[in-house]
Order: C-alpha cells, then sequence, then structure tokens
C-alpha cells in the first residue's frame, strides 16, 4: 500500500505543481500554459509573423467597406469613402502592428505604468500625474467634445477596438504575454495623453534652471552670461539678412559671489519635473540631439521644384515611434507620411499638393507662482487679488498589477495649474501643454493643404504645444517655416525665469504673442530655409523672444552645406542628413592647435609636453569628419571633455567633473575670444592659467587618457565606429528584442548626432520632391511590425544605419499597385 | 506505442481548441480509463508531448519558428532548445502525473 500512497501522493504534488505554474504567474515569470501551449501561446506567435495575403476584419460603426493594401515595404494604403472610415482603418492597422507600443505609451503618458509593472515605477506615475497631464487630457476630451477631429479621434478608437475584440488568441502580442497583461481599451481621450507626453518631451527648458543653479556658484550676473537668452552664435531660423552666422561675442563678467536666491526656482524644477532635472550630463546631450528640417526653393534646386528633408530626432525604440502610412478618401483626402501610434492622425508628411515637417522651438512655455493658501496643512483655497478661490482638488490613486490600490494622493489645482508643497511654500505651474488639446485638428487640416502658405495656417489656428518649427514646401515652388505654438505674454519684462507672486491676477499670462510675431519666413530672397533647433529669431528682429537652449552647430553646418550648392538634387539632401561634418569641431580644433603651438613654442617644460606634442600632430590631421572609421574623433571628444572640466571648474560639485549646471558650447566659444579671462583660471593650481594654458592641458591630458583608454593612436581602438554607437532598445528593455551597439557615423553636433548612450538620434528621415508628380523617400530604425517575430521588426534598420532612404509608392487607388509592390490585402467591413 | 500517437492527436486537437489545460483533461480520462494498467502514465506523458510537438512542427512549417525560438529564448534569457524542451516537458508532466492521480484516485474510489 505505501509505495501506491507515495506514487498518489508524488503524481498529486506535480500536477498541482503544474497546474499551478500553467496557470498563474511566478514572479517575473508568465503562466506557463497560456505561454508555452503551441496552438495559441508565443510559439503561435511564428504562424502570425508574416502577415496574409488576403485578410478580411469587420469593424464596428464602418459606414462601407475599406480597402487596405500593404505595399511591398509594409507600408497600409488605407482607401476609404468617408474621412471618419479612413480614421477607423487608421486605428485598426496601427492596432494590428502596434498594438503593446499604443498600450504602454497610453498607460505612460497617463500615469498608469504600475498597472503592468507595480511600485517600481510609481515615481513615474506621480510624476505624470503630479504634473496634471492625465487630467489636461481628460479636461480636453470634455470641452471639445463636439469637435470634428474627437469624431475622428472616436472613429480611430472604433478601429482599434475592433481590433483588440476580434484578435485572434495566436496573436496576442509577445509583449503582452510576458508581463501577463492584456491590451485595454482604446477611447478617444488616449490620444490626448499622447500628446500630452510629446509636450513633456518637447517644451520644457531648463535654462531657468540652469541659470539658477550657476548663480548659486558664481553668482547672478555671471549666471546670466553663462546661460543668455539668447545665445553667441547666430545662425536664427527665420533668415536675418545675413550671408555667415553672426559671433556676438562679448566677454564674460567674472564669477562672482555665491547668490542663492534662485534656490526656490531650482527646487520648484524639481518638484514637477524631476525626471528632466536628473543631472547636468542629460542637459548637455539635449543640447546638442534633436531635429533638423530644411526646404529648398526651386531656383536653387537641379530640377527646378521646390525639396524639403525632415529628420525629427527622438528616443529610439522598437518598435519605433512612428508608423508609416497612406490614407486615401477620393475626393477629399491623399496624405501619405507618418503618425504615432494612438494619433488619430498624420504628423509628418505630404500630401499630393504639399509636404511638411517639424522641429522644435524649445520655448521657455513653463512658469511658477507662489501661492498663498487658506491652510498650509490642508489647503481648500487660495488667494487671488485679496479674495479666496476654491482650489480645485483631485485624488489620484494608482494600481497595482493585480489592480488593487497601491498608492493615493492628493492633488491640488488652482486656475494656473497643478500646485504643489515645495519648500515650504505653495508653488503653482502653469504650462502651454496643459493647455492644448486641439492639435490633432491642426493636423487633420494639414493633411488637406494645398500649399506651404496652408500648411502653415493651418497649424497656426488650432497647434499650441509642444512649439514646433514647422516647415512647409508645395508644389508651386513655395516654401515657408513657422515657429508655431502658444508663447504666453507675461507681465514685466516678459521673461519667465522668476517665480512670481501668484496672490496678484497681474502676475498672470494676458494673452499669447500673436502670429504675426512668431518666428517665420516665406520665400525667403535666398532661396532655402533652415532650421535644426537654433533659436529662432535673431534678437536683434525679435520683439519679444524667450528660451531655446540648443546649440547652434548643427543650424551652422547645415546652413554651410546649403550656401555652397545651388542645384540642391534629393540625393543631396538625402547625404547632408548624415553629413560628417561638424561646425564645433571646425571651430574648436583650430583652437587646440594654436594653444599647443604656442606652448610647445613657449619651451613649457610640463610633464605631459610629449603628449601634446603628440595631440597636436594626431589632431592636426583630422578632417574634422565624423566618418566610421576616423581614428582621430576619439582625441577631440575627450579633449572637449577636459576643457569643459576645466574651464567650468567654478561650477563644479565634486572633484568627479560633476557640475550644477554646464554652460553650452557656444558659450565655451564665445570664451575662447577672451584669452586673459578669469574664467580660464584653475582654481586649484597656485598659478593663473589663461586660454591656451588650459587648451593645450585638455588636449594633452585628453591625449593620454585616450591612450589608456584606447590604446596607442591610430589604432583599431581609435576608430569612431567602434566607440560611438546608436542604441535602439526595446520598450520594456529586453535585450534580445533591441537592436544595440549599432556603429554609426556622426558625432556630436553632425547633423545625425551621435551623443551620450546612442539612444537618441534621427527617428524618421524624409527627402520629398515637389515635383509636378511628387516624389519621396523615407526611412526610420525600425519597421512597421511590433512582433519582434515579424521579418517587419527591424528591417529598415541596415538602410538607417547607412544613411540610405527607400523610394515610397503613393497610389491614386487600391488596384494602382501590383504585383510585387502588392504584399497584402485587408478588407475592413462594417460590423454591428 | 499506438496508443500514445492516439494520445497525441487528441491532446493536439483538444489544445488546438480548447487551449493548454487540454492537456491535463486528456490526462486525466486517459488515466482513469486505463486505471486497471495504472494510467498509462509514461505513454500518456509521451503523448501528450508528442501532441503539443506536432502543434510546434505546424508553427514551424506556417513561419520563422527557429527566429521565433531564437528571440524568445533571448527575451526569456534561456537557451532556444530549452525553451522547446520545457514546451515539451510540461505537458509530459501534465500527462504522467494526470494519470496517475486519476488511476489511484479511481482505485481508491471503487475500494471505497
Amino acid at each position: 500500500m505505501m509505495p501506491r500512497a507515495l506514487r498518489l501522493t508524488g503524481a498529486l504534488v506535480l500536477f498541482a505543481g503544474a497546474l499551478y505554474v500553467g496557470a498563474r504567474r511566478i514572479g517575473p515569470a508568465p503562466a506557463l500554459g497560456g505561454f508555452l501551449e503551441p496552438a495559441h501561446g508565443v510559439w503561435a506567435l511564428a504562424r502570425t509573423a508574416a502577415m496574409p495575403r488576403a485578410a478580411n476584419a469587420g469593424v464596428i460603426r464602418l459606414g462601407a467597406e475599406v480597402r487596405v493594401v500593404y505595399d511591398d515595404r509594409a507600408v497600409p494604403h488605407i482607401f476609404a469613402a468617408t474621412e471618419e472610415d479612413a480614421y477607423r482603418a487608421l486605428g485598426y492597422v496601427v492596432a494590428r502592428d502596434r498594438l503593446f507600443q499604443l498600450n504602454l505609451q497610453t498607460l505612460a503618458a497617463s500615469g498608469r505604468l504600475t498597472e503592468i509593472a507595480g511600485k517600481q515605477v510609481l515615481g513615474l506615475d506621480r510624476e505624470m500625474r503630479g504634473l496634471g497631464l492625465p487630467r489636461a487630457a481628460e479636461r480636453s476630451g470634455a470641452s471639445q467634445d463636439t469637435a470634428t477631429f474627437l469624431r475622428y479621434g472616436r472613429a480611430y478608437a472604433d478601429g482599434v477596438n475592433s481590433y483588440i475584440e476580434s484578435m485572434p488568441a495566436s496573436e496576442m502580442p509577445l509583449e503582452f504575454r510576458l508581463t501577463g497583461t492584456t491590451p485595454m481599451k482604446w477611447s478617444a481621450v488616449d490620444s490626448y495623453h499622447l500628446f500630452n507626453r510629446m509636450g513633456y518631451t518637447l517644451a520644457y527648458i531648463a535654462v531657468e534652471t540652469e541659470r539658477a543653479a550657476a548663480a548659486t556658484r558664481v553668482g547672478a550676473l555671471a549666471a546670466d552670461a553663462l546661460f543668455p537668452d539668447a545665445t553667441p552664435i547666430q545662425e536664427p531660423i527665420q533668415p536675418n539678412g545675413q550671408k555667415v552666422a553672426r559671433f556676438d561675442f562679448h566677454p564674460l563678467p567674472p564669477p562672482g559671489a555665491a547668490d542663492t536666491s534662485g534656490g526656490l526656482v531650482i527646487a520648484a524644477s524639481k518638484a514637477f519635473l524631476g525626471s528632466h532635472r536628473d543631472g547636468n550630463t542629460s542637459v548637455d546631450e539635449a543640447r546638442s540631439l534633436a531635429s533638423n528640417n530644411w526646404a529648398v526653393a526651386p531656383s536653387r534646386s537641379a530640377n527646378g521644384h521646390a525639396l524639403l528633408a525632415g529628420d525629427p530626432h527622438l528616443e529610439l525604440t522598437l518598435p519605433s515611434i512612428w508608423y508609416e502610412a497612406h490614407i486615401v478618401v477620393p475626393g477629399k483626402l491623399d496624405v501619405y507620411g507618418v503618425t504615432i501610434p494612438g494619433a488619430p492622425a498624420m504628423i509628418i508628411g505630404f500630401n499630393r499638393d504639399a509636404a511638411w515637417t517639424f522641429t522644435n522651438t524649445g520655448a521657455d512655455v513653463v512658469d511658477y507662482y507662489a501661492e498663498k493658501v487658506d491652510n498650509d496643512m490642508r489647503p481648500s483655497k487660495y488667494e487671488v487679488d485679496g479674495a479666496w478661490r476654491p482650489l480645485e482638488v483631485r485624488v489620484e490613486h494608482y494600481l497595482g498589477t493585480r489592480g488593487d490600490i497601491i498608492a493615493t494622493d492628493t492633488m491640488y489645482y488652482t486656475h494656473r495649474g497643478p500646485m504643489r508643497h515645495v519648500r515650504d511654500r505653495w508653488l503653482s505651474m502653469r504650462w502651454t501643454v496643459l493647455e492644448g488639446g486641439t492639435e490633432t485638428g491642426a493636423f487633420y487640416d494639414v493633411a488637406k493643404a494645398k500649399s506651404a502658405r496652408e500648411v502653415e495656417d493651418a497649424m497656426a489656428k488650432m497647434y499650441r504645444a509642444p512649439a514646433q518649427n514647422m516647415l512647409a514646401a508645395d508644389r508651386a515652388g513655395h516654401i515657408a517655416i513657422r515657429s508655431t505654438g502658444r508663447y504666453p505674454l507675461r507681465p514685466g519684462d516678459g521673461k519667465g525665469n522668476v517665480i512670481r507672486d501668484g496672490s496678484l491676477s497681474a502676475n498672470d499670462w494676458h494673452g499669447a504673442l500673436p502670429i504675426s510675431q512668431y518666428p517665420q519666413s516665406f520665400d525667403p530672397a535666398q532661396g532655402y530655409l533652415a532650421s535644426a533647433n537654433q533659436q529662432p529669431i535673431d534678437p536683434r528682429d525679435a520683439v519679444g523672444w524667450w528660451g531655446g537652449d540648443y546649440d547652434p552647430w548643427r543650424a551652422l553646418h547645415l546652413n554651410t552645406l546649403l550656401r555652397a550648392d545651388s542645384a540642391m538634387t534629393p540625393e543631396t539632401m538625402r547625404r547632408f542628413q548624415t553629413d560628417p561634418g561638424s561646425a564645433r569641431a571646425d571651430l574648436f580644433v583650430p583652437s587646440f592647435l594654436q594653444a599647443a603651438e604656442r606652448v610647445i613654442q613657449s619651451g613649457n617644460n610640463a610633464p605631459n609636453r610629449n603628449s601634446l606634442i603628440e595631440a597636436r600632430e594626431i589632431l592636426g590631421k583630422w578632417d574634422r569628419r565624423y566618418t566610421k572609421e576616423n581614428t582621430q574623433a576619439v582625441l577631440f571628444e575627450e579633449a572637449m571633455r577636459q576643457l569643459v572640466r576645466r574651464t567650468w571648474d567654478e561650477l563644479a560639485t565634486d572633484s568627479s567633473g560633476s557640475r550644477v549646471a554646464t554652460p553650452s558650447t557656444a558659450v565655451l566659444a564665445e570664451l575662447l575670444a577672451d584669452s586673459a579671462s578669469k574664467w580660464w583660471d584653475d582654481r586649484v593650481t597656485s598659478q593663473v592659467e589663461q586660454r591656451d594654458d588650459i587648451l593645450a592641458l585638455s588636449l594633452a591630458a585628453a591625449m593620454d587618457r585616450a591612450r589608456r583608454n584606447h590604446g596607442e593612436p591610430g589604432g583599431k581602438g581609435w576608430r569612431w565606429d567602434g566607440l560611438r554607437h546608436a542604441n535602439i532598445n526595446h520598450m520594456l528593455r529586453l535585450k534580445a528584442l533591441s537592436a544595440l551597439e549599432l556603429p554609426v557615423q556622426g558625432g556630436p553636433s553632425t547633423l545625425s548626432p551621435s551623443y551620450g548612450n546612442g539612444t537618441e538620434s534621427a527617428s524618421w528621415r524624409m527627402v520629398v520632391d515637389l515635383g509636378p508628380e511628387i516624389q519621396a523617400w523615407t526611412t526610420y530604425p525600425g519597421g512597421q511590425s511590433g512582433n519582434p517575430m515579424s521579418a517587419r521588426y527591424k528591417d529598415r534598420i541596415p538602410l538607417w544605419l547607412n544613411g540610405q532612404l527607400e523610394a515610397v509608392r503613393i497610389p491614386r487607388d487600391a488596384n494602382a499597385l501590383t504585383g510585387a509592390q502588392r504584399a497584402a490585402e485587408l478588407t475592413l467591413r462594417p460590423r454591428q | 506505442m499506438i496508443f500514445s500517437l492516439i494520445i497525441a492527436l487528441v491532446v493536439a486537437i483538444t489544445t488546438w481548441f480548447g487551449g493548454w489545460w487540454a492537456a491535463a483533461v486528456v490526462a486525466l480520462v486517459a488515466g482513469f480509463l486505463y486505471r486497471a494498467d495504472g494510467g498509462r502514465p509514461w505513454r500518456v506523458a509521451l503523448g501528450a508531448a508528442a501532441g503539443w510537438a506536432l502543434l510546434l512542427v505546424v508553427n514551424a512549417f506556417s513561419g520563422p519558428f527557429a527566429h521565433v525560438a531564437s528571440t524568445l529564448g533571448g527575451a526569456m534569457s534561456l537557451p532556444a532548445p530549452a525553451l522547446v524542451l520545457m514546451t515539451l516537458l510540461f505537458p509530459a508532466l501534465l500527462g504522467w502525473s494526470g494519470a496517475i492521480v486519476a488511476a489511484e484516485l479511481a482505485r481508491i474510489g471503487r475500494r471505497v
């Protein structure tokens, strides 16, 4: 009997155990039954990796049949009878290819990441909700209930939800299986969350915080000069009539006594936008990154057509932030371009008449107010002009992975925005991003624009945040750019770099800059327009302009290239996008070489004299191009790091090289013009150093360090492609689903910058030839499918790495693509 | 052998229509039916594994199976063959233990 009892007990335990691990998640491991089961589990993804040649599906509230033809680049061409049906179809095809991305982005933007990742991401959710972003999205959705664009947003939601409801278990994306989650029902408000998230990423400028942080070390006067409103190198987006960049270099005031009066500004910024303020390196990198766009008029193109190019730089992810699509509603709409999964509109692209693309503007559109409240511990009212106003109180619940409440916050709102307790004060924040919500409407109008002017006007009418330099060109040969967004008009000097008294309504914004005063240009005499996030308008021309903190180097180089070529072709436009030249290297390398020469000639017997001689030789041979095979850029970049560290030692927090804030390299260039400035002196040495001493010391130290880290000069370790990589992480940071350590051409401040950890770069590249029949070439670092098992998951990366583009297909009707051009067809039919 | 083949076919079909737990149900039924034979646990285990293997073969013929295996393995920090092995061992375990449980409980029930 005993053996039988044992046998039963053992089998029972194993059976129960197998059932348990089959049905329940254990730690990060998925429930194994459904996961491994080969009919519907992960293995079934092999069956669904490729799109079927022909498929049918039902979509709720669809008015008539919609045909979706996928071309050989996996781009869906949607042919619908009405615009609402077209956006339903767009929702369906985006969900079919990018369902997990839709979910994750929305959860992140609405502060609900804890629902899939638990307490470990509570901080991120708290920041989103603390900023009032989810509340703003909900309010936008409610207030624009009858707007046309919300109708389209709902149609898009119909499409997404139709896919979710009809999705066979075998198509459930891998990430849902790994995280043990299921797709959430989509609503039109989710699209607002997405736009708010873009605003969060792009519409926060830290210059006032940097300035306040620097003042705590070197005084307000010096800090103002180190972090100026106007960059000392002027090559603005709105042409200023100059044929070359202007260098407004002035001596910097010397370091002064510490001024901590800006402490509250720093604390406020940290409290509201914590993850934007996670160290000076990120700010420094942010200045070097971002986007480019340019257009040339027919007078400067070889074929006599207007040409347009754009490459927005964002975080690189797999799947990509962009999804390429084409929508045709005969007689009403024919738009091609990229949408962001979750955005019920085409964001960047072209129609049969005009093309458009954006770069980030980066104005100061966030302000803080010190509020007077009735009860410091439990406020319910705040005072404005001597009268009490009720605070809006909102209780935020954060749910865990099992739907249980894991944290609760009470949020307060004044008429300006969210209010938080910071350093024993109650501060409220006003931010244009929280007052947007009509952006999608602008994109619908742009999609139908007949000219560059109509593109700009449609944007100016409805687009608020994040402010963008919107470039457009049309088939009639017109080119135009306008820095469109909402720029608040403030009392006093108009600047937003102080904390204002919230108890006075006179301190509130009193309107917005009129469109006529936006930085803009239409058909300029120079025959081209270019933006690379530089200051959009020359301070000499501006009525009022605040902010803009990007380095000017890409703009300088781009303008140099465009001025030098008066017969541009789509091919040269493409080549510019990854041109390895650098205006930053062009300016700093000669300074290093001259300083090295002077120090060597002076007979100074410094201990690292030999290193300096060797470094001078190596750097002197560099063509200043960040090609993959060059072996000198590594020395220059190390020299720049050393130079920054030695020059801004007054701002250092410790000996590790971190600083309270780091001035831009444009300000460092300005300092080069003043060889005896007090800023050159290294405070730890007994002698007083000047510019050449620091430049030479930096170069010699860079030589020693580069040898130590990369081996002998000129060796394999010094090759640029061995050191600089693009890293495209999967959205869940799963290595196996990422594309890492990809060698790229480009360095800091080249048109396709490679900087930091390589996780930001050109997220989309497009060149459009606006001839009688529009032609376009595009790519992005990823692929159309979000399914890691699909051949279309990251098929475009090799092309992107080499700076190549593919010609796009722009069929006029559903039967225009034939043979190999036609990869698959999906027919969508009305479903009750 | 034929018994295992039949189990494999039944497991494959019921899994296709019913999901992973079908392997457990088939094991319990087989164990009960062949209780006199101790439930034939090893043959049920072999059949259950073969049933899922059959479905894996269907997947392999329908798409990039090797790519799926290596990607999945990477995502789960496991070698791809280990993942395949796990996929076969899981129904085998359900089959073996389920058959014994059913057979032994049926014996006990009959005595009672």
